[in-house]
């Protein structure tokens, strides 16, 4: 369910980040510079320079190619002689400090933990690892700001003031990476160009991207062998249409409700709402702005009262839509692409199949386009008391971005074989072991891009890869993905929970449809405003 | 009243209709704290099937008891070590804090000790004003503590509430039995140590309790303080086991992985764990409870 990155920003944090930057006290002026542009091939004169070339790895070839529907590559096994991409340890066997978050349990120390042992091998440096839940990755950052401490890789947190952040305490990278000279680091050279964006601030590039992009497009799941039953087609027309399913899917005596959650985003989609941002001349505009809200809402408002939504859409866990659907109790979730293993993992019935609906337009003239994701889960700086090292340490991220297909990737992921995981027929499972030992918060250092590889089950790489192909193509893209704005970084969490909860109480019937009206005027008047202003800015500077 | 009425604790006893509904309130409101417990317990102990067939909360299990849960927190040794660092951090940290608090309270409760009254002011605004995140983390940096367990313990080792209550609890103390304690030649040492303190177990059992809760419960300190996960205390670990649901968690690795237990179960099995050691210490602690807390607030 996650577009965004899941930092929440309390009032203490904020304050905290702004005491942070304050007490850092070294920062240079606060202009707010533009940024990288939205498109490779849109950029221009210096930009164009700073800009790292892109090198497709093509070493490793995959089942489905993607690239021409920019969709990742998909793969039905891991190749069975994987290419060995690196061959010297990129380590200088001095310690590397590593500051990042992490979404699964903490790993066992290093004394026991044999894939720590390994990947320190393997890096040719000792790697330690500051790791922090990613709930609480904000004040983490905030007090290591403060405190000096960022460490020699670090993965920038949400606080204001980003790129006076970066001036005082990162490294420079730009002469190392801008055009022709990543080519040094082959694997950085593969990451999309799309996702650099979010590294690059005015001309400097400041980071190396965690790339994410189609595969963060939402989507709305079915279990296909529900609908079946039902003698149900997975695909809808129009807005009736959708209607009409979830009416069919709904069996309140076997406790059935059709949505896992409110498929609030689906529903916009079909309206043709822009994604997130929109531009407008030289401006840009909210989604938020746009007129077809009423009707959206309209249609939630029965979707809801009717009883085809979960009773607890609004009040469970995210883990809570995957049991629902993993149990069939909602046979429709709308989830980020990158859920679908895990669907897979937490379906019981063995029976169950996967597959997505495409949004149509409203009215049936046809598909409609769904919102492509965010081209990047943030990115990675390398702190300026390491500038003596940077060699060393892009090297090793470097070593981190190997490709799926390859050893190292291999390695990365589920560790050794037969220690973490079984290998059988291009299938790695990982065992318990496996998964507690290699949980070192490696993806969110620097990672490749995405692939899909969906080994739980026989032809769901492939059904992946054509759901993506079929939606993700021609998704709509947001302009302002990945450039910088204060305020939004300042005010946007706030006034973003405003508007949620606005849109959640409208759903639920707790407030009429012209609730939202005088919400969306504060939203603007509380930051909106200045935000746009920024982006655009920003987006105009890009160019 | 009527003469041959049954008195219960010098009360009245009520009437049958009355009694059946008190039984039967007071049942209802014992279910709807024991239910969800006997919830938490089972739903740790469910078998994964089950818990996803009962869409994440199982009451009575039928499957038959499963322990994977509790296996795959407890895999690794992640866990039971921070048990152990959990353990010491309690131990060690309420001892400094009671001894830090009890001599505090003392010397504010005695009449004309040096700055008494500066020091009592400075106690209470710290109650009112907090100093935030990022100054708290600078003096623990600038006094070296970073990536050590003394930075959990010390920056909490004095409540300004729990000076408060102990302070006004010595204060209550009959002035004289202290008074006779000084006549016989007692030192201002030995009147706390000999006298004050044996009077005030009770309050000393109670602010103990909150910071033996306190220090087992803390999980902040350790997240900004500790950058080595091997040093962590339990409650933090444990977070990481409940955020993994609560965000992107498992999709996010991307990779295929033997089944895990689902997460309702681990989130269960996870709360029995750092519940059952407090619910242990607490009957030891109950008698000295409603005595400790009250004492000090009204003089009786």
């Amino acid at each position: 369910m996650s577009t965004d990155e899941p930092r929440p920003v309390t009032r203490r944090t904020l304050l905290a980040g702004a005491g942070a930057v304050g007490l850092a006290g070294v920062f240079a002026g606060c202009s707010n510079d533009g940024r990288g542009g939205t498109s490779g091939a849109g950029d221009s004169g210096s930009r164009a320079q700073v800009r790292p070339a892109y090198v497709r790895y093509a070493g490793v070839k995959p089942d489905l190619a993607g690239a021409e529907y920019k969709i990742p590559d998909a793969f039905n096994r891991y190749p069975a002689d994987p290419v060995t991409a690196i061959t010297t340890p990129p380590g200088d066997g001095r310690p590397i400090n590593v500051m990042t978050y992490t979404n699964t349990p903490i790993p066992p120390k290093l004394e026991q933990n044999q894939f720590w042992q390994e990947l320190n091998k393997r890096a040719g440096s000792p790697i330690a690892v500051s790791l922090t839940p990613s709930v609480d990755y904000t004040q983490k950052f905030a007090t290591a700001v403060a405190g000096d401490r960022l460490g020699d890789i670090f993965l920038v947190g949400n606080v204001p003031q980003v790129p006076q952040m970066l001036q005082a305490r990162a490294v420079d990278l730009t002469p190392h990476l801008s055009g022709d000279n990543i080519k040094k680091y082959p694997f950085l050279a593969n990451l999309p160009e799309a996702a650099w964006n979010a590294a690059i601030f005015g001309d400097k590039i400041y980071g190396i991207p965690i790339p994410r992009g189609a595969i963060w497009s939402q989507v709305l799941y079915s279990r296909v062998d529900i609908l079946e039953k039902q003698g149900l087609k997975a695909e809808v027309k129009s807005l009736d249409d959708f209607a009409e399913l979830c009416k069919q899917l709904t069996d309140k005596r076997q406790n059935r409700f059709a949505l896992a959650s409110s498929p609030t985003q689906f529903v916009q989609c079909m309206f043709g709402m822009p994604n997130t941002w929109s531009e407008n001349g030289k401006s840009v505009v909210s989604y938020l702005e746009h007129e077809a809200h009423e009707q959206v809402f309209e249609f939630l408002r029965k979707l809801w009262s009717s009883g085809w939504i979960h009773p607890d859409a609004f009040s469970g866990q995210n883990q809570d839509l995957k049991v629902r659907f993993g149990n069939g109790s909602s046979p429709l979730v709308h989830d980020t692409f990158s859920a679908w293993p895990s669907y897979l993992q937490t379906a019981v019935d063995k029976t169950a199949r996967i597959g997505t609906i495409a949004p149509p337009k409203h009215d049936g003239s046809g598909q409609a386009r769904i919102w492509l994701g965010a081209p990047a889960a943030g990115f990675t700086a390398i702190g300026k008391k390491a500038e003596g090292r940077v060699e060393t340490l892009l090297s090793y991220l470097n070593f981190l971005a190997t490709p799926f297909g390859t050893e190292e990737y291999l390695f990365r992921k589920f560790g050794l074989p037969g220690v973490h995981h079984t290998l059988t027929d291009g299938k790695p499972v990982l065992n318990t072991r496996g998964f507690s030992e290699t949980q070192l918060g490696l993806l969110y250092q620097a990672d490749a891009p995405w692939t899909i590889f969906l080994p739980e089950k026989e032809g769901s790489s492939e059904a992946e890869f054509n759901a993506m192909k079929q939606t993700c193509t021609e998704a709509i893209v947001n302009p302002v993905a990945g450039l910088y704005s204060e305020t939004n970084v300042r005010k946007g969490p706030q006034i973003g929970e405003d508007i949620t909860q606005v849109t959640n109480d409208i759903i639920q019937g707790r407030k009429p449809v012209s609730a939202w009206a005088p919400a969306v005027k504060k939203w603007k008047s509380g930051g909106g405003d200045k935000i746009a202003e920024e982006f655009a800015q920003a987006l105009e500077a890009s160019r | 009243m009527k003469r041959n009425q049954v008195l219960v604790g010098g009360m009245p006893m009520p009437g049958r209709a009355e009694r059946v509904v008190k039984a039967l309130f007071l049942t209802l409101i014992c279910a709807v704290v024991v239910f969800p417990f006997i919830g938490v317990i089972s739903t740790s102990l469910a078998s994964p099937e089950e818990v996803i067939r009962a869409g994440g909360f199982v009451m009575f299990p039928t499957d038959g008891i499963d322990l994977s849960a509790y296996r795959s927190i407890l895999s690794g040794g992640t866990v039971t070590q921070a048990l152990i660092i959990s353990g010491f951090i309690t131990a060690v940290g309420t001892t400094i804090a009671l001894f830090l608090t009890c001599t505090l309270g003392w010397a504010l409760s005695r009449r004309g000790t040096f700055g008494n009254k500066p020091l009592l002011l400075l106690v209470l605004i710290s109650l009112l004003f907090n100093p935030g995140l990022i100054p708290t983390y600078l003096v623990v940096q600038q006094f070296g503590l970073l990536d050590s367990l003394w930075a959990v313990i010390l920056p909490v080792s004095v409540s300004a509430f729990n000076v408060i209550v102990v302070r006004a609890y010595f204060v209550g103390l009959p002035a004289a039995v202290i008074d006779s304690a000084r006549i016989d030649g007692a030192s201002e040492w030995k009147l706390f140590w000999h006298i004050g303190l044996p009077l005030s177990k009770a309050v000393v059992a109670v602010v103990g309790l909150f910071y033996g809760v306190g220090y087992w419960n803390s999980f902040f300190g350790a997240l900004l303080y500790l950058n080595d996960s091997s040093k962590w205390p339990l409650q933090l670990v444990l977070r990481t086991y409940v955020v993994n649901g609560v965000e992107i968690g498992a999709q996010e690795l991307g990779t295929a992985g033997e089944a895990l237990p689902p997460q309702t179960s681990i989130q269960m099995a996870i709360l029995m764990i750092s519940v059952v050691p407090i619910l242990c210490v607490y009957p030891f602690i109950q008698r000295h409870f409603a005595k400790g807390v009250l004492t000090g607030a009204v003089k009786g």
